[in-house]
This record gives C-alpha cells, structure tokens and sequence, in this order.
C-alpha cells in the first residue's frame, strides 16, 4: 500500500494508451497545478524529471537515487572527448583485468558505436573477448558498414530481443549502456524546435520575427542568451498553440536554470541543460526500470554501466557548450565530438558527415519478449520507485489515491514576480 | 461497383489531376536529396539502398508552382515539420530502414538554400557526392528491377515465398535464378550499391559479379545492360559467347 506522504525515488506520468484513463481521471480532479504537471507528459512524453541541480518543485516527496548527483561545474577541465572515451574503456579494460565480463548494448548509433570504437582502440584481443555484443537485426540496419567491418565474426553476438538486461545478468554479464548520449550532446527536442524554426516563427509579430530571424544561425552562440528566443521556445513547448501552457513551462525550467550553479548561455544550452540535469535521472534507470522483469531494481540500477554517466563525461559536457563539439546549427552537426572519434578509427566518410540520431529505445521497447509477465506488472504499468526500491505498478492499492492526492494540491510556485 | 472504387488514387494524383512527383528526404540535411516522377517503388528501395549511408523518408509530394528536380531538390525542404498528417515530424519518424510517407496537397515545399551545416567546401563536396551516387543507385534500381521482372523467368523463390504457405515448401527446393549465389544475382546487385563506398566500387563489384555469374544466364546479363542503355562492358563481352540479337527476349 502506497502511503500518501511517501517519499519517491522514481516517478513517471506516461501515456501510453494503456492506461491513459488513469491520468485523465486525475486530471479532472487535479488544479491548475497538476493539470499543468500531466500536461508536461503529453508535450514530452513521459514526465519523468527530477532535478539534479537548481529549483524543481515536484507534485509529491521525490529525491535523487543516490550515485546519480551531478558532479561539480570544473570551467578548468581540459580533457578532450577522445581523452575521456579512452579512459572510460581502460577502466573497463581494469574490470576485464580482474575477471567482469560485460555486454556492450549496440544500437548502431553515434553514441553505442563510441562504446566499441573505445574498447576496439584500448582492449587487446584477448580483452574483447570477454566482451559480448547485445544487438539486432535494427542494428544491422542502423550501421551495415560498422557491423560488417569490425563485429561480423570478431564478437560473440546476442540478440537484444531476447536478452534484457535481466537475462545478461544472470549469464554473468554486465551491460554496457549508452543510454545517456543525448544527456552529453543535448536533447532531440531542442532539434525539433531548430529544425522547425520558420515554420514557428510565420505567425509571430513582425517585429519579432524580425529580431528571431536575425539570430536564428546563433542556436549555439553564448553570446545570444536563451531568453532571446524566447517566443520561439514557448510555442515550441507548447501544446495545440496553447501558449499559455508552453509559457509556463518556460518559465520553470528558466527558473531552474537561474537558481543552478552552471552556466547555461545559448539556446542549445538551453535544452542540453534539460536532459542534462531534470531529465538525466530517466535517461539513466529507464534501462534498468523497464528492460528488466527479474533483477532486484537496485541492484539492476546500481550493476549496468551507463557509459556517459562517468563523471569525466559529465565534466567534458559542461565545460564544451557552444564551441561545435556539440552541434553545429543543425541535427546535422549533432553529436560532431563522437562522429568525429568514430571517424578518426574507422575513416567512414559517409557516416561522419551523414550520421544523425535516431531513437533506437522505442525499437527495443517494441520488440522486447514480455509475454510471461502478468498485464499489471509489465514495463507500461509502472509508474515509480520508492526509497525502498519498491516498484509501484499502476493498479497498486493506494497508488491512484497518491497521485490524485498531490496532483490536487501541486501549486504553480515559479513564476517571476 | 461502388466497392471497385478506387480509394488510393489521392496517393498518385494531385487535386488539380496532376500526377504526384516523389523524392527522398533526408531529416540530417533537412532537404530532399533526389526527385522522381516515375515509380515510387524504386524510389523507395532506392532511398533502402542509401540507408547504409544515411537515414531518409520516401515521400509522396504536393504539387508544387516551380519545377522541383534533382537539380534544385537540395535547397528545399518541408516547411511546416511539427506533425504530419501520417506520423509525426521527419526526425521523430526517420529511421535507418526508410518509410514511405504523404505530404498533401497544402502542405508546403520551401525554398530553404544550402542545407546550413554543409557550406564549406569540404562539406559542398559531400553533398555533391551524395546526390551523385543517390542518382546512379536510383538509375541501378530501375535497370535491376525491370531486368529481373523482364529477363529472368527463374525466379520461383520469391513467388513461392510471397505466395505459398511454408508447410507447402519445406521440402522442396527453389532458385532466384540460374546462377550459383545463394540469392541470386540480383540480390549481389543490390548489395555492392547498399555497401560500396563510391560510385567506381559499385561499378567494379557489378562487373566482377557478371564475371562470375554469366553462366547459363548471358541472356540477363545483356538484358541488364540494354536497359540500363549502356554497351556491355569490354570485359564481359570476351566471356559471351551468346548472340542477344538473335533472340526474340531481346527486343524491347
């Protein structure tokens, strides 16, 4: 039994045509406040933020999973992205060493194919051998070139379809995760608003649209801060042109920008700080959470690798905004930093200047073997984790009541005076 | 006959009857990247056989007030690209196996210059390369795929397989064709354009392939370069034996 004052570790409004009902019934009971907060879930689908630095108000008790705090903002390191990729793979070199075996989750994308560049560059034959390639048929798809040239008949293969994370751990293996890329390049959802950028700015006033139209090769300039465009991004945040709902979800996460210790200067700034700090904590246990039916929640979370969230990673990211490692103008140039270490190994021209990101989760999710789980426990009924590393399912008792109770009550507390 | 009424012609056709142009999208470069009038299938495979290079969608068009061709398809983009009436935005839906999609009638082509990210001279290059090798790949997929349909009565697999129930087949055993690859010649076709590098790559693995296979089969072998309107290369010219001219499969 959920009890209204628990605390969370975890929490997600999904809708997920499973149990939309569910939130829609508490979206009639809910006030401004926790009509705004469900709302977030259908503009970004799913609403799973907790912050990791600055001001962000929370419907219910939420903390941070320990192990997942950010690391100090260091405006002296230096290390370049080739330096920290390399390190990361001697650290794992260390483990292979001292007898771990590990399972490298292959996408075929820019970030998953970072992993195995670092480990082909700094792991001896012998080392990779205890190395197992989790992928698809979609990861063939997704980097034919790759595959064929250093996996085909190199690595032990599994099929990640039917290989959650659950079975590799209980092959002994540990899995490697690049889930938390976009955390260190900055969100996919700031490319939707750039790659949309005419189109949102048709309708505005012409003295605005004048002013956006002139800034709109600086998305990655410090020198144009956020706020300049700002218009732009609340029609972008917001819902069926509901400007109203986009300019409120605006201003809280400019709220938590000012009160963060981090400078945050240009528009990609801007929505890199939001997977980077209110949406990190998703990117890195949905693996865990949801890829996984049989291993103990905390130690799922606590034994995958999540790649990028070493700490050097996290230090590389805030210190290389806005100098064209991260993007250049477009998704094009996204990620430029890792197409540029993928090239330097493999010399594919065409990947990098072709390259871009894809959402490979949502292919896994689709695919993934789940037939043996009861309805009411699968990966669409789960809807947080509390302090005890407890899962709470959707049709749990008192778990409606808990949400309905806080959503009720949420107050709308960061708007500028 | 109401039940006969066709319910896709919207797909092929214009509001004002015109037929409906077709073209590959490329979400990175946020432009179209080849323009085609005659078969969507090919292009659509066309824009599969690129995957290996990049991600793009296949799209119907709407009709446009300028001529959009691969000459100017690389300065224009989908101007509203927030949702779509089938899927969402082009980054959201692109993936590395390409879909096709539909644009209506108001939705609007723009004029958007040089993709942003590719002005210097090294990435004008790439950009030149791309559309390039986009063009031959389309030109090899029509030439392949009217050669297997027109030139190749062999092929029972593929019938059996779209057709048959596999309790049917388990036994028995069926060819794409005559030659000794396990999937046929055209299948090696489509693979040296999904995996070559360049232009020269796909040719040379192409002529080494008819090399190979040219047995029993010098009949598809001169069907595919006729169509594709060029001369059987030199080199294979010295391994035929066979006389194309005096056969009737051969006047097309």
């Amino acid at each position: 039994m959920l009890e209204l004052n628990q605390p969370l570790y975890f929490s997600s409004i999904s809708f997920n045509n499973y149990y939309d009902q569910f939130w829609n019934d508490i979206y009639k009971e809910s006030g401004a406040g926790g009509q705004f907060y469900i709302n977030v879930a259908k503009r970004l689908n799913p609403c799973r933020f907790v912050t990791r630095q600055g001001e962000w108000s929370l419907p219910w008790p939420q903390e941070l999973i320990p192990g997942f705090e950010m690391p100090a903002y260091d405006p002296t390191f230096n290390k370049s992205f080739a330096q920290v990729c390399d390190e990361k793979a001697i650290k794992i070199k260390q483990q292979i060493v001292a007898g771990k075996r590990f399972a490298v989750m292959f996408s075929g994308g820019i970030d998953s194919t970072v992993i195995l560049v670092s480990l082909l560059k700094n792991l001896s034959k012998e080392e990779l051998s205890s190395v197992v390639i989790c992928l698809s048929n979609e990861t063939i798809i997704e980097n034919p070139v790759f595959f064929n040239k250093h996996i085909y008949g190199k690595f032990k293969t599994l099929d990640s379809n039917s290989n959650k994370y659950d079975d590799l751990i209980e092959q002994g293996l540990i899995p490697i995760t690049a889930d938390e890329g976009d955390c260190i390049f900055g969100t996919v959802f700031g490319l939707t608003l750039y790659n949309n950028y005419d189109y949102y700015i048709q309708d505005m006033d012409r003295n605005i649209r004048i002013r956006l139209r002139g800034i709109k090769d600086k998305i990655s300039n410090p020198s144009v801060h956020f706020s300049n465009f700002k218009e732009l991004i609340v029609r972008h945040l917001s819902i069926e042109g509901d400007l109203k709902f986009g300019n409120l979800l605006y201003e809280k996460y400019a709220h938590n920008i000012k009160t963060s210790a981090v400078p945050v200067h240009s528009l990609h700034d801007f929505f890199w700080w939001l997977i980077f700090n209110v949406k990190y904590l998703n990117c890195a246990v949905r693996g865990a959470l949801y890829y996984n039916d049989r291993v103990e929640w905390k130690t799922a979370i606590e034994t995958v690798v999540n790649w990028y969230s070493d700490h050097e990673y996290q230090k590389w990211s805030m210190v290389n905004n806005n100098n064209g490692q991260k993007i250049g103008l477009t998704l094009a140039s996204y990620k430029t930093a890792a197409k540029e270490y993928i090239w330097q190994f493999d010399r594919n021209d065409w990947f990098k200047n072709f390259k871009i990101k894809l959402e490979s989760m949502w292919t896994i999710a689709h695919q993934q073997n789940i037939q043996h789980v009861a309805v009411d426990h699968r990966p669409v009924a789960r809807v947080g984790l509390t302090k005890n590393y407890e899962m709470i399912y959707i049709n749990d008792p008192g778990v409606k009541e808990y949400f309905t109770h806080h959503l009720k009550d949420y107050q709308i507390d960061w708007l500028p005076s | 006959m109401d039940r006969l009424k066709i319910g896709y012609e919207h797909f092929y056709k214009d509001s004002r009857g015109q037929r409906r142009k077709h073209g590959i999208f490329a979400p990175g470069l946020d432009r179209f990247i080849l323009i085609d009038d005659y078969d969507v299938w090919s292009t659509l495979e066309t824009a599969e056989l690129l995957s290996s290079k990049l991600p793009t969608v296949a799209y119907f068009l709407p009709p446009t007030n300028f001529d959009l061709t691969n000459e100017n398809c690389i300065t224009y983009t989908i101007f509203n690209k927030t949702k779509q009436r089938i899927g969402p935005s082009p980054i959201s839906v692109a993936r590395q196996n390409p879909q096709l999609k539909f644009l209506f009638d108001y939705n609007k082509i723009a004029f958007a210059d040089t993709p942003e990210d590719y002005r210097t001279p090294e990435k004008l290059e790439m950009l030149r390369r791309l559309q390039e090798y986009a063009i031959f790949v389309h030109t090899v997929v029509y030439v392949t795929r009217l050669t297997e349909t027109m030139f190749n009565p062999y092929n029972s697999k593929d019938f059996i397989e779209k057709y048959h129930r596999p309790e049917w087949i388990n036994e028995l055993k069926s060819k794409v064709d005559r030659s000794s690859t396990p999937k046929g010649v055209f299948f090696e076709i489509r693979h040296a354009l999904y995996m070559s590098e360049t232009i020269e790559e796909a040719e040379s693995r192409i002529l080494d392939l008819w090399k190979e296979h040219y047995h029993e089969q010098q009949y598809m072998l001169h069907g595919f370069y006729k169509i594709w309107n060029r001369p059987v290369p030199e080199e294979l010219s010295e391994v035929s034996s066979y006389k194309p001219e005096t056969v009737s499969t051969f006047i097309v």
